[in-house]
């Protein structure tokens, strides 16, 4: 695959054929060790626990894997932080849907649709959809990993700071897309968070930003506490006068409400491929993640949909979305990872450490050097993924209970839970002001009516779009036109301009439907 | 729109153009490097807090004219559950430093709980809040190793 043609290699045909049979056997033989099936469901059940509860993530999960994996060996070693990924992805939909608090920043999108749904008594089909798109991302990137990952690799080397920024414009227009009723107070809300991202360092001088002569503004607020503080603490304030969740009956439940019909699941063939790609596109180019994935494969569901204003009223296309795309972007994270030594995003750059220490060096010689590992790791994600979409069958009905649970009593570990997951990054109590802070704000916008997520998308896309914008005008000593002398560039912008101008054009639609 | 909402909305815009009036200030007394005809680190805020500004003074300009259409609430005081509930989390967070995380947990989830329900059972609050604490400690600091602060403690030993 990554051979160089010199007339001292053996035959490259041959060389191919004999690695695709190593990997072949490896692969093989992982399947059928128990003691590899063993650490791969272990590993999945802690990614989906870390993935639900808000404050934790799978980067956390994964981190803390490494050091209990020094004495396995390298396959199993690296199933089990593969599989805390696949399930670190995948459980941010259950606490999004049962409980609109998005257990990772990836399920952020999860909250829109999901909860909505779980507030219809609909709860188990949201997880069920959940479960499944996201089983369906992660085969479908994985497919994509094991068959392409050379090809798309090249995607990943072919991406400068003018194909950053317009991308990262790009997911701002989706500002559009989740701002509900009012544009502009989505605008608004979606300059807060980019507004946020200036806080810290400068990218391009290093200047101290907004800092206030705080030292622990000198990094900048970090996503988990923003997130807990937007989503979490207002929705734990707002239901301290609701009735509490519908009541589940949990001994009622059966796995047909939960496992979607084949039927539909056949009609959403289009929107779990297309959310799946974009999942694995997304994942490929490093610095980007689920979140950001998330918001674009909604978005693009919902221009396709035959219902678009359904979406953010507990249309279950909008739970397809998300999260087959912030699991697509489990196998398209791990090709760069693998074939070039280039992580994804923040998870695989701790994979790849993970990696390292046992022995495997990430990039074209992996795949000449240990291709029995690589089939065995190949295998692992795979295994991985079967698991996760098993176990959500399997703990639907304790994940239900969950919404069982007196809201006197719930709130309180929901707020102790929020408090100590932002207090747990970096053990510093700066964060849980942040978090409080945040959190009393965005309550006070909830009740204005202002939407939250464009202010994740802000915080998440800001800094980006700001740090690639200025580097690509110093390459072109000042001029736009290197947005427009770069295809991918021109195309993310003109797709963007579009989004923006069909947005106002629809919102001042609805404004004079609404006065005439 | 209710009044309620437009009321929010308008201490939402008020904090909003009061932050951009700050940031806008330090952004300009703050030193910006710069070199040749490049952007200074303060020139990309410094747009996008006028616009933010410019679009916050749109919408309160939309909120007060609507206003008189808004449907009227039968109060703005927000409900005494979500205040108490508020200066309850906030006390809380505070106490972690003075009392150590295990009693202000637990103290925290009695509270919250007869908050919201003032006839809950006080033999199965305490119970589930001592079980609940005592999860938390074992998962978080003993689990995964998070210092939690017990300054109390530390002072006893």
């Amino acid at each position: 695959m990554f051979l160089n043609r010199h007339r001292s290699f053996p035959p490259f045909r041959g060389v191919i054929m004999d690695i695709l049979a190593t990997m072949f056997t490896g692969a093989f033989a992982t399947f059928l060790d128990p003691s590899i099936l063993l650490v791969v469901l272990e590993g999945t059940v802690i990614g989906i626990v870390f993935g639900a509860l808000p404050g934790l993530s799978a980067t956390m999960g994964v981190a803390l894997l490494i050091p209990l994996t020094f004495t396995l060996d390298p396959v199993k070693a690296m199933g089990m932080m593969l599989g805390c990924y696949v399930g670190g992805m995948a459980g941010g939909a259950i606490s999004a849907a049962l409980l609109n608090i998005p257990g990772t920043p990836s399920a952020v999108v999860t909250c829109l649709d999901g909860y909505h749904m779980a507030q219809k008594g609909e709860g188990a089909q949201a997880l069920g959809w959940a479960a499944f798109s996201s089983g369906f991302g992660s085969l479908f990137s994985w497919l994509l990993l094991v068959t392409l990952s050379p090809v798309l690799a090249v995607l990943c080397t072919s991406f400068g700071s003018p194909e950053y920024a317009a991308l990262a414009f790009f997911g701002l227009t989706i500002i559009a897309a989740v701002s509900g009723k009012s544009l502009l107070k989505g605008l608004i809300a979606g300059i807060i968070g980019v507004i946020m991202s200036f806080i810290g360092t400068d990218p391009i001088w290093g200047d101290l930003r907004f800092t206030f002569g705080s030292m622990n503004l000198m990094t900048g607020i970090s996503t988990i506490p923003a997130l807990i503080g937007l989503y979490s603490i207002p929705q734990i304030i707002i239901s301290s006068v609701s009735k509490g969740n519908p009541h589940v009956d949990s001994k009622d439940l059966k796995l047909s409400a939960f496992v979607p019909p084949i039927v539909e699941m056949w009609r959403q063939k289009w929107n779990i491929i297309r959310s799946s790609l974009i999942g694995t596109l997304i994942g490929i180019i490093p610095a980007t993640g689920g979140n950001i994935a998330a918001f674009i494969a909604y978005d693009q569901t919902r221009r396709f949909s035959k219902e678009p204003d359904s979406f953010g009223k507990g249309n279950f296309e909008g739970v397809i979305a998300s999260e087959a795309s912030n699991n697509g972007v489990c196998g398209g994270a791990l090709i760069p990872m693998m074939t070039l030594g280039i992580p994804g995003d923040s998870v695989t750059a701790a994979l790849m450490g993970g990696l390292i220490i046992h022995g495997l060096r990430p990039g074209p010689a992996l795949f000449i050097e240990s291709p029995e590992q690589v089939a065995g790791i190949f295998a692992t994600i795979l295994m991985a993924t079967i698991f996760m979409v098993l176990i959500q069958c399997v703990g639907i009905k304790l994940f239900v209970r969950v919404l069982n649970v007196p809201i006197y009593y719930l709130n309180g570990f929901l707020v102790v839970l929020s408090l100590v997951g932002s207090f747990a990054l970096r053990s510093n109590f700066f964060d849980v002001i942040m978090t409080l802070c945040i959190g009393m704000f965005g309550y006070l916008m909830i009740k204005g009516g202002f939407p939250t997520a464009p202010v994740v998308l802000g915080l998440v896309l800001g800094s980006m779009f700001e740090g690639e914008f200025r580097r690509a005008l110093k390459l072109s000593e000042g001029s736009l036109n290197i947005f427009v002398t770069h295809p991918v560039a021109f195309t993310f912008i003109a797709i963007g301009m579009i989004i923006i101008l069909h947005s106002i054009y629809k919102s001042w639609k609805q404004n004079n439907a609404a006065t005439t | 729109m209710n009044k309620e909402q437009a009321f929010y909305e308008r201490i939402v815009l008020v904090l909003l153009l009061a932050g951009t009036a700050v940031f806008y200030s330090v952004a300009m007394q703050s030193p910006s490097a710069t070199e040749g005809g490049e952007l200074g680190s303060m020139d990309f805020p410094k747009y996008i807090l006028i616009l933010l500004g410019i679009f916050s003074v749109l919408q309160l300009m939309i909120n007060l004219r609507n206003a008189k259409k808004a449907t009227p609430v039968d109060t703005l005081i927000p409900d005494r559950k979500i205040i108490l509930s508020i200066v309850a989390i906030l006390a809380y967070a505070a106490l972690w430093d003075i009392v150590g995380f295990c009693a202000s947990t637990a103290l925290f989830l009695i509270t919250e709980a007869k908050i919201l329900k003032r006839d809950a059972d006080i033999r199965t609050t305490v119970l589930i809040a001592l079980v609940g604490t005592a999860a938390v400690y074992l998962v978080f600091g003993v689990a995964f190793h998070v210092y939690l602060p017990e300054p109390l403690l530390e002072y006893l030993m």
